[in-house]
């Protein structure tokens, strides 16, 4: 072959596949074929027609085409003023960076190249600003969003109150969507009035059983975990409005890879209270931990069996009931996946393109910190100059938002040469080292996510093969 | 002089600001948004005139002399605030036209205004169900179709500004809108039938094209301005634009003699539009004959998150520029005199 064609070859349960970067599309090919498109070499010279006039056929068909995008350059950059102005999906306000919990593995915990709690709270002025912003730059949305987040974002209950009031008023005309995560320990009556009057989505960190949620969750003041305080509270929520419960409430799930999963799975899967709920989990995050976290043998194992009994559910061969919840959100990855092959068909790669990863800052969301700075989301370390994209007082700063955008621009020939570079997860966050983007601080994440990005185009065609279909995900979750 | 307020603005009202030379004895005179509309101190500016949006509707309601309801676009106004607002306009003794869309449970704000202060209009409806043959007439005047590849593609505003044109040129034109609040314009709206349930799809066509024949016969016109409501084609499965139904019947109701395309901004677009035109050729038999592209991107962000995608909007300014770089002949911002200038004499060409 002339040109070395774009593609990616893998196999699973002894089939394989093809991924062709151009037309963004998995195809599953003979071995043989497979064999020659990896090696370039035919092993058996009476194979050779068959095989040359396969590759020919799919050649008619648009694959295997070697077109890589020549110009690196996100789609949104040449309008990305208007998108600034005009489409600011939703707002997130940190309200305070102080919690009542102290858990090891926060970001902000100190074990952590990033900010650390703190006894600071937001402002009303700064909060007032913040819902003004959003209100004069989301004019093309018809929903919006506004969140709070902390450390504790219940710690300051009446500023959320007087933001809402605030929110209600400036965006008259239109409906506003409030939205909260919590360590779920300060939610009395009074705030679970409030909450449902405004029919708040509340998320709740909780972690498991109770020595699994204690292990890290643990009160600021006096070491003690929080697992009954929280529960208890989760319990009389329930009971006094079910049906917000059930429509609004949903929970967030830390995985400690180094500890076994099978309690927290059934834990889930059984308790009670929190039994058919939402959840959404995953592992401890690492981005700007101090020591690398590996997972133990156990925890892998008996995540790998969660999934398979996942697939199994997805595909109609075991009941909802039988399913851990935790693993609906692991199964997120192949779900996006999926919508990116259903929406993105292509015959070639652009002129101009960019991998996928960066958002468009400022426009999916805005996080505004305490005093006021402006970051494309909460999962970006505070302690660093880098991600920040202007301020309350300044709005958007549009050169260092686009340098973000263009991430790609610090490794652009690794990044256009690279078959993972449509389902690339990397953004700003795994390429700040403090100072700068980074191009040696974003690579020690690339293996990985090219890693991840695999095994999830594995769990695509596996399910597929096996008859899953997700369109009908929607009916099968009720 | 009379001066009409817009309540409750929305960037789907600009066509009628920019072209409101079509109003008879009206002027629009103040833009009237909810405070969280995200619009209230931008301002819209054509050909020397510059409105500025407000929220306050009471200071607009003193200086004007016709208060315009129209729907509510992206605002979620409940029921009780716009009967506010009304009940107020009528204290005052104000003149009020009221196009909003009735509610679901059938509740008519209208039916509260009294008589002698509102402005009927009811120029299409003079037109519907005239003519009896089970069958579609031929239409005999030249017949061009504006349609957009989504909605949201400024269809209105070009149908506006080549009407605008063609009489600056001595035609005489009749139009149908792409929507059924555009009377006052001296256009006839896109009839309610079409959308509604109260006839077969056949009987949809039939009436349709009677609808038009009957305009035809009534207004002698020179050419015939039908815009198609909403998209065409399917975008994919999410974004279906309703399946191109609408385009479809009207296809059947009308033939066309040339057609318009507007479409949004995108990055990756050249100029050449032919993949698509031709498709509308084999599909619904409409010969694009030029192209406008409308001051809109799609917003990426929700093609990934797999929900329907919508417009962001951009300045017109910008879609210039774009132009003088794709340097087409049969590519225009029409929103732009001298592109509705040139797109005309393309038209004229092309249907001679």
């Amino acid at each position: 072959m002339n040109e070395k064609p774009f593609i990616h070859l893998f196999q699973v349960n002894k089939r394989s596949y093809c991924y062709d970067v151009n037309k963004n599309k998995i195809i599953e090919i003979p071995k043989k074929v497979y064999q020659y498109l990896l090696t370039g070499q035919i092993d058996d010279r009476n194979d050779a027609g068959e095989i040359k006039s396969y590759v020919e056929e799919l050649k008619e068909k648009g694959f295997l085409k070697s077109n890589h995008s020549q110009v690196s350059e996100h789609s949104a950059t040449e309008c990305y003023k208007y998108f600034v102005d005009n489409d600011l999906g939703q707002l997130t306000l940190q309200v305070t960076q102080k919690c009542n919990l102290d858990c090891g593995y926060c970001v902000y915990s100190g074990n952590y190249d990033n900010r650390h709690h703190a006894d600071k709270w937001m402002t009303f002025e700064i909060a007032k600003k913040a819902i003004d912003y959003y209100v004069a730059h989301s004019s093309d949305e018809e929903e919006v969003s506004l969140g709070f987040y902390g450390g504790e974002p219940l710690l300051a209950f009446d500023f959320i109150k007087e933001c809402v009031a605030y929110a209600e008023e400036a965006f008259e005309g239109r409906k506003v969507m409030y939205s909260f995560t919590t360590n779920g320990t300060l939610l009395t009556d009074e705030k679970l009035d409030f909450l449902v009057h405004y029919n708040f989505a509340v998320l709740i960190s909780l972690d498991g059983p109770k020595d699994v949620q204690n292990r890290h969750r643990k009160f600021a003041n006096s070491g003690i975990g929080s697992f009954e305080t929280m529960m208890k509270n989760i319990k009389n929520l329930k009971l006094k409005y079910p049906d917000y419960y059930r429509n609004h409430v949903s929970f967030n799930t830390v995985l400690d890879q180094r500890y076994p999963l099978a309690d927290i799975a059934n834990f889930v899967l059984t308790n009670e209270i929190v039994r058919e709920s939402r959840f959404n989990c995953s592992t401890i995050n690492d981005t700007y931990a101090d020591t690398e976290i590996r997972s133990s043998s156990v925890f892998f194992e008996e995540y790998q069996y969660e999934k398979f009994k996942t697939f199994l559910w997805l595909t109609g061969r075991l009941k909802k009931q039988e399913i851990s919840p935790i693993m609906l959100s692991d199964f997120s990855s192949v779900r996006k996946m999926a919508v990116l092959f259903d929406r993105y068909n292509r015959e070639t790669l652009p002129y101009k393109g960019h991998r996928g990863g960066p958002c468009i800052p400022g426009v999916r969301k805005l996080f505004v910190a305490v005093e006021g700075e402006f970051y494309p989301c909460e999962r970006v370390r505070e302690n660093s100059k880098v991600p920040q994209i202007g301020d309350v007082y300044r709005g958007i700063d549009e050169e260092k938002a686009l340098s973000i955008l263009n991430i790609e621009r610090i490794s652009t020939e690794k990044c256009k040469n690279c078959w993972a570079c449509f389902f690339c997860y990397l953004c700003v966050a795994q390429a700040d080292d403090g100072n700068e983007l980074s191009e040696c601080k974003l690579c020690k994440a690339c293996g990985e996510c090219k890693i991840n990005v695999e095994e999830t185009m594995k769990d695509y065609v596996v399910l597929h093969e096996l008859g899953y279909n997700q369109d009908l995900d929607a009916d099968r979750l009720l | 002089m009379k001066k009409i307020m817009i309540y409750p603005y929305s960037k789907a009202y600009e066509p009628y600001v920019l072209y409101q030379g079509a109003l008879k004895d009206m002027e629009i005179s103040s833009l009237v948004s909810p405070k969280g509309s995200g619009l209230v101190g931008r301002k819209v500016c054509y050909e020397g005139r510059t409105w500025e949006i407000s929220s306050n509707y009471t200071e607009a309601l003193n200086q004007c002399d016709i208060v315009w309801f129209v729907n509510d676009e992206k605002f979620r106004l409940s029921e009780e605030e716009i009967k506010k607002k009304v009940l107020e306009a009528v204290s005052v003794g104000k003149k009020i036209i009221f196009t909003r869309t009735v509610t679901a449970d059938g509740n008519n704000l209208a039916d509260m205004i009294p008589v002698q202060q509102k402005i009927k209009l009811e120029k299409s409806h003079m037109m519907e169900d005239k003519l009896s043959e089970h069958y579609c007439y031929h239409i005999d005047t030249p017949v061009l179709i504006v349609y957009g590849t989504e909605a949201g593609t400024d269809k209105l505003a070009v149908q506006l500004s080549l009407r605008e044109e063609f009489i600056h040129k001595g035609y005489k034109v009749a139009s149908i809108s792409s929507r059924v609040d555009s009377e006052l314009y001296d256009m006839y709206a896109m009839p309610k039938f079409m959308t509604g349930h109260e006839c077969s799809e056949a009987e949809k066509i039939k009436r349709y094209n009677h609808y038009v024949k009957q305009i035809e016969l009534t207004e002698e016109p020179d050419i015939i301005l039908v815009g198609i409501p909403g998209g065409t084609l399917p975008y994919d499965r999410i974004d279906h634009n309703e399946y191109g139904i609408l385009a479809y019947e009207i296809s059947f109701a009308v033939p066309c003699d040339g057609a318009v395309m507007c479409m949004p901004y995108n990055p990756g677009f050249c100029g050449d539009f032919s993949d698509f035109a031709d498709d509308m050729k084999l599909i619904f038999r409409y010969k694009t004959i030029c192209c406008h592209v409308a001051a809109v991107i799609p917003d990426m962000k929700t093609m990934s998150e797999n929900r329907k995608r919508h417009l962001v909007s951009l300045e017109r300014e910008f879609i210039d520029v774009k132009i003088k770089q794709y340097n087409k002949e049969n590519v225009f911002n029409l929103l732009n005199k001298n592109g509705a200038e040139r797109a005309v004499e393309l038209i004229c060409d092309a249907l001679s």
